[in-house]
Parts: C-alpha cells; sequence; structure tokens
C-alpha cells in the first residue's frame, strides 16, 4: 500500500488529541484490527455508505467485522499498512494541523466523516489519497457484495444458474 | 497414461518429484504448454498456486468468487493504490475469469517487436498454425452485435452513429447462455477456459497437476536449474500448511504470469542483468460511466462482446487506445467510483440504467515509455509500480471524451465521469468540460485487467530476459512461457497471443529436450 510512512505520525498523534475516541463494540472477537481501528472502520462505512432510502445499514450487515475478516487473511505487510492508514485517519492532532479538524474521526457526525473523507480523496498529500482508496474499495467492496442490498439495487443472480444450476 | 489434479488438501506429506518438465503457473501459457509437452509423451507436474475449482464451486456471488478466483484476493493494486489489478489466481489462471474476447496478434505488433526488440522469425506465419489450434480448441468464434447486451450495443451504436469502427469480437465460447458471469466463473461450463479445456487435455495424457502449491523460487547452479522450491497452501487463508513440494526436473518453466512471474525470478536472485521487472505493461483502463432512459442491466448478458479500435493509431506521439465495455455486477461496477455518502448510493441505486464504456491504453510502443516495475519489497511481498505518464493521461482525456461522444450519440441521458469530481454531461456541449478535467493516478480510478512484460524477450542479452526461443539467457534449462515476455502491450485483448506463443514454445521445448 506505500502507507508505512504513516504509522509514526498516527501513533504520535493519538495520544496528542484532546477528545477520546469512540469505541464500537464488533459482534464478535476481532481476527486483525484493534479495538480502535476497528471502531475507524466502522464510522468509515457509516460515512461512505450510509444506507440511505431503506438500504441496510453498514453495521447492520456487519460490514466492519467483514473488512476486519478480509484483512486477516491479507499478508501481514498488507495488515501493517491499512492500519496505519486508520491510525492517521483517527489522529486528531494530525486534523488539527491539516484539516481545522481537532476531533478524532471516530466522534465526528457523520457529514462531517464524508467531509474529512472527500479531503483525503483530493488531497495534496499523496498518502491520504492512497488511504482513501485502500479504505474506500474495501468498504464499497465489502457492502454491495452483500445479498441483502441486491434488491434496493435492481439487481439479482439469475434462478437456477449458481453452482451449474442451469444444465 | 492418465495424469492428475491434486488438491493442496490431499497433501499432508513432503513431496519429491521428478519429471521432465516442470510449469509453474496453470493459465493461458502454462496450461496449453503442458497440454503440448503431454502429448509429444513428455512426464509434465505443473504448480499452482490457486485452487483447483468447476462450475459447482462458482455461485456467482461476488462476495466468494473474488476473494477465491482472484490475486490478493482482488485487493491487488499498485504501490500507490492508483491502479487495481484484476488477475485470475486458480487453476486455469485468469482464464476461469477473463471475459473471452479473443483477438490474433496484431502483424503490425510483430514487425515492432522484431524491428524494436529484436525478436526475430515471430510473425504472423510462423504463429498462423498455432492460432488455427487453439482456436479450434477452444472454439474461438465471431460473436454476433444482434445478441449483444444492451451496454455493448451502445458501443456498437454509438461509434456506427459517429462514423468509427466497432465490431463483434470473438469469443472462446460453446453453448454460451449469454448470462454475464464470466468473470466469476462460468455457471455453465460454456468458456472454454484453460481449467476445463488444455489443463485437461494435459491431464489426459499424463500431467500431473498440483494446485494449492506455490513455487517460492528455482534454485539454480551451475547455470542450470536444480530443483523448484515450492509450498502447499492452505486455500482458506493462503497460508503455507508446512508440507514442501520440491520438484527436479530436465526443463523448468515459469509461466505464472506477468506480475508473480517476475517475482518468482527476484526471489530466486535471477536478476544478473537487471531487466527483470522492467517494461512491465498494463492497457491502463479508464472506465465512463452512462445513465440511460432504458435499463441497461449491464451485469446480464456476454460482458464484453464489441471493440472499437478506432483509436489504436493517433498522430505522431499520441498513445492510442481501444475501448470496450465491462460487466456491472454490483461491486466491479462500484470499482470504478471513489464516491462518498448520498452520491455513492444514486449511483448504486440506478445500477440497472448504467452503462460503462472502457479505454484500454496501448503502452509500451511510445519512445521512453518504460511502463511499471515489479519488485519485491523488503518483506517479501511483490510490489507494482506504475507511473501515469504525461502522454498516458493525455490518452486517458482523449479516452473519455470519445467515450462521452459514444455514450451520448447512443442516447445517454446523463454521462458522469468517475473523477473524484465527478465531471457531468448532457449533450456534446458539455465536452469542453471534461476535457477541462484532471487525469493521472489517484485523481480517478484505473484498471488493469491484462498485464503484460517483465520478462521481455529479445535476441540482446542486455535487454531482454529471455530470448525469442523463450529460454532464459543465462540458464539453459529455464524458459518463460507466458505474458510476461510480451516486449510491449498488444492493443488487443492478450489471451489469445498467449495460448498461441504457448503452442510455439511446446514445440520448441520438446525439441531441446529431445536434443
Amino acid at each position: 500500500m506505500g502507507l508505512g510512512g504513516g504509522a509514526l505520525l498516527a501513533l504520535g498523534g493519538v495520544g496528542l488529541s484532546f477528545w477520546p475516541s469512540r469505541l464500537r463494540e464488533p459482534s464478535g472477537p476481532l481476527l486483525c484490527l484493534s479495538p480502535l481501528e476497528f471502531s475507524v472502520v466502522a464510522a468509515a462505512c457509516e460515512a461512505v455508505v450510509p444506507g440511505y432510502d431503506g438500504m441496510p445499514c453498514p453495521l447492520e450487515l456487519r460490514v466492519p467485522e467483514q473488512v476486519d475478516a478480509y484483512f486477516a487473511l491479507l499478508h501481514e505487510g498488507d495488515q501493517a499498512d491499512f492500519k496505519s492508514a486508520l491510525g492517521l485517519l483517527e489522529n486528531g492532532f494530525a486534523g488539527l494541523l491539516l484539516d481545522g479538524r481537532p476531533r478524532p474521526f471516530t466522534v465526528c457526525t457523520v457529514e462531517q466523516r464524508q467531509e474529512t473523507l472527500e479531503a483525503w480523496r483530493g488531497s495534496v498529500i499523496a498518502l491520504r489519497r492512497t488511504a482513501f482508496r485502500a479504505l474506500h474499495k474495501a468498504i464499497v467492496g465489502v457492502y454491495y457484495a452483500q445479498p441483502e442490498l441486491y434488491s434496493h439495487m435492481g439487481y439479482s443472480i439469475p434462478a437456477g444458474l449458481a453452482s451449474g444450476g442451469a444444465r | 497414461m492418465s495424469g492428475v489434479i491434486h488438491h493442496g488438501r490431499d497433501l499432508s506429506e513432503d513431496q519429491d518429484l521428478t519429471c521432465d518438465v516442470c510449469i509453474i503457473g496453470s493459465g493461458a501459457g502454462g496450461a496449453v504448454l503442458a497440454a503440448g509437452l503431454a502429448k509429444q509423451g513428455l512426464d509434465v507436474v505443473v504448480l499452482e498456486e490457486g485452487g483447483w475449482f468447476t462450475k459447482k464451486d462458482f455461485n456467482l456471488e461476488e462476495a466468494s468468487a473474488y476473494p477465491m478466483l482472484y490475486q490478493d484476493r482482488a485487493g491487488r493494486a499498485t504501490a500507490d493504490q492508483a491502479i487495481t489489478v484484476l488477475q485470475g489466481r486458480s487453476v486455469g489462471g485468469s482464464t476461469t475469469v477473463n471475459w473471452t474476447t479473443c483477438f490474433r496478434t496484431p502483424d503490425k505488433v510483430l514487425r515492432h517487436w522484431a524491428a524494436e526488440h529484436g525478436v526475430e522469425g515471430l510473425n504472423s506465419e510462423l504463429l498462423a498454425p498455432h492460432f488455427d489450434s487453439v482456436e479450434r480448441r477452444l472454439n474461438i468464434e465471431p460473436w454476433s452485435e444482434r445478441i449483444a447486451n444492451a451496454n455493448n450495443r451502445v458501443l456498437y451504436d454509438g461509434c456506427k452513429s459517429l462514423g468509427w469502427e466497432a465490431q463483434a469480437t470473438r469469443r472462446n465460447v460453446k453453448e454460451c447462455g449469454n448470462t454475464g458471469y464470466c468473470g466469476l466463473g462460468c455457471p455453465i461450463d460454456a468458456k472454454q477456459a484453460m481449467g476445463i479445456t488444455y489443463v485437461q487435455d494435459a491431464v489426459a495424457d499424463g500431467a500431473r497437476v498440483f494446485s494449492d502449491v506455490r513455487a517460492d523460487r528455482v534454485v539454480v547452479r551451475e547455470g542450470r536449474v536444480e530443483e523448484v522450491q515450492a509450498r502447499v497452501l492452505n486455500r482458506e487463508n493462503s497460508r503455507p500448511t508446512g508440507v514442501a513440494v520440491r520438484v527436479r526436473a530436465k526443463a523448468v518453466v515459469s509461466s505464472a504470469g506477468a506480475i508473480n512471474g517476475p517475482a518468482l525470478l527476484l526471489r530466486s536472485d535471477l536478476n544478473a542483468n537487471g531487466r527483470v521487472g522492467l517494461r512491465t505493461f498494463l492497457h491502463p483502463v479508464v472506465a465512463l460511466p452512462a445513465y440511460y432512459e432504458d435499463p441497461i442491466e449491464g451485469f446480464y448478458g456476454a460482458p464484453q462482446s464489441i471493440s472499437s479500435h478506432e483509436f489504436v493509431e493517433r498522430a505522431a506521439g499520441q498513445m492510442g487506445f481501444f475501448m470496450e465495455a465491462a460487466p456491472l455486477q454490483p461491486v466491479l461496477a462500484v470499482g470504478g467510483s471513489t464516491l462518498v455518502g448520498p452520491a455513492q448510493h444514486e449511483m448504486m441505486r440506478n445500477l440497472p440504467y448504467m452503462g460503462v464504456l472502457i479505454a484500454l491504453g496501448v503502452d509500451g510502443f511510445l519512445p521512453g515509455d518504460e511502463g511499471g516495475v515489479v519488485s519485491l519489497r523488503s518483506d517479501g511481498r511483490v510490489r507494482l509500480d506504475y507511473s501515469v505518464s504525461e502522454d498516458l493521461a493525455e490518452c486517458f482525456r482523449s479516452a473519455h471524451l470519445a467515450m462521452a461522444r459514444i455514450e451520448l450519440a447512443a442516447g445517454a441521458k446523463l454521462v458522469q465521469s468517475t473523477h473524484n469530481q465527478p465531471v457531468k454531461l448532457r449533450k456534446e456541449a458539455d465536452l469542453e468540460t471534461l476535457g477541462l478535467a484532471p487525469y493521472g493516478a489517484l485523481e480517478h480510478p484505473i484498471f488493469t485487467a491484462h498485464q503484460m512484460g517483465g520478462c521481455a524477450m529479445g535476441s540482446d542479452p542486455s535487454t531482454s530476459v529471455v530470448d525469442p526461443a523463450f529460454r532464459h539467457h543465462d540458464i539453459g534449462n529455464l524458459f518463460i512461457v507466458d505474458g510476461s515476455v510480451l516486449p510491449t502491450s498488444l492493443g488487443v485483448n492478450p489471451s489469445e497471443t498467449i495460448y498461441a506463443l504457448a503452442s510455439h514454445a511446446s514445440g520448441l521445448i520438446a525439441k531441446e529436450l529431445a536434443r
């Protein structure tokens, strides 16, 4: 991912934040992420795909847990890169310096989180753009794969086709 | 004598194997090569890091198909995350999940390789019988624009309306059900992928295929490969099970593809001339979604059946591109987006009305275009770097403008670019806005489904890795037969080129072993 360089800043900055992070409770044991990292993913899920117009909320579908499971199966180096990105995102100190956002990501409102993520998407700092892309791909890739969403998107897998059923 | 396909889970003890030829990889190159060599009576062992799956395993759910059938659980990307790399990983390699589009290698490309890269003798006449052979075996035949799905019809109708070239592609299918799920593993075995064709041919002639087995390195002593060292992987998590596989062969062939192949050589410290991993080409892809009054349902129907090569040849100094369509199952569709919140929701809510055209940059031909680089990180992970040059950015811009014109000509009510700040067009007059949008890495999603190069073929050992007979310049019994040997990209989908090259290579390698 090329995100390793952000690890130091992430670690250093969290301790300097004026607000404590908001921790979310996973539905089961975490496989890869720490409780704080899981909470950042959960907060990002709510911002990227809040579940409008009756679409299920990503937390109901346990999308953060599935993102955790996805990264648990990747190389340890990929896991470390992703964790660094989450640390940077949560970092209130860096947010204050670069975005004027003193609060940790997890305690921001959904709208503030959306603004933060959009700022990262177009940031002049390449590391942030890369981190955004990794986080966004993981979240939308898990969320929109959920069969519970198919009908909301006008999509369905033709009956009888899966697993060679048509022949 | 019939061979066998082993599952990694059935291998509980270390394996010490001997054979005539050990082939690493079972995709478009490895499978055709294995079948050709086995047919000539050679004892063949194939090592494949992916699993062995059949249509019964293909449930058409993206949540399970991508982790099962794609490299890095479908998370492969360039180091900066700017380019998503779609690359297969199973017995059959990318042919298990490709979209079946087949082209012979353009004669102009072969002539360019001869003139600029010293690839002598590899011409259309030499390859013709090999193309004929693979086309028969894989049932590669023209599709028809009359049964193209609505997404592909946009490309055909729009191009015709503008007076641009577009034609139905040829596809390697038999009794295709037009399901649209080529990218998730064909559920009805209509796609003539390697797993149900050449791999089966090889096994029928005695080849032993070991799935879930990753080749870690080739051990070279005194200028020859002495042994291939591999490990059995747990299919669930891709971690080594602790069971080792060692293969001693008269000849070893890397058919591991244009990213993992160079990585294997680098892990094996086989990069004396420093060329391994260089000149990696991707046919970098930009997509352009559009929305229509009537449903497109781009998730159904043959995903890719029309192509336009109107802009492959452009003005001097400009990178060419060709245009096709892409399937639109939800996760693949959203992969072309960086939207957040309401905008993301709006896009996916309108999925049935969305069509997407793609343009593929023809990289590797302009002076100074060296493409990307495959290398190894300090922790052993493979790394792919690919800079979006000014030439490629200009290509993307021109491609977006061309695709927007096609979509509008075909009746799109809204064209919406994939930029971080999407540009919206409703009429031709809006094209100027699109032309002013930024193009480059992380300005908009970029993809690749065609990985080529990295172990380039050529006659000069100082600028290439293998000679025109697929033999490594320095190691007498090491060959490379896959897309990594291509000195440039192709300007057409690469699978049939790799099939034909492998068919050609099987004769050369068998002859070499008979000496």
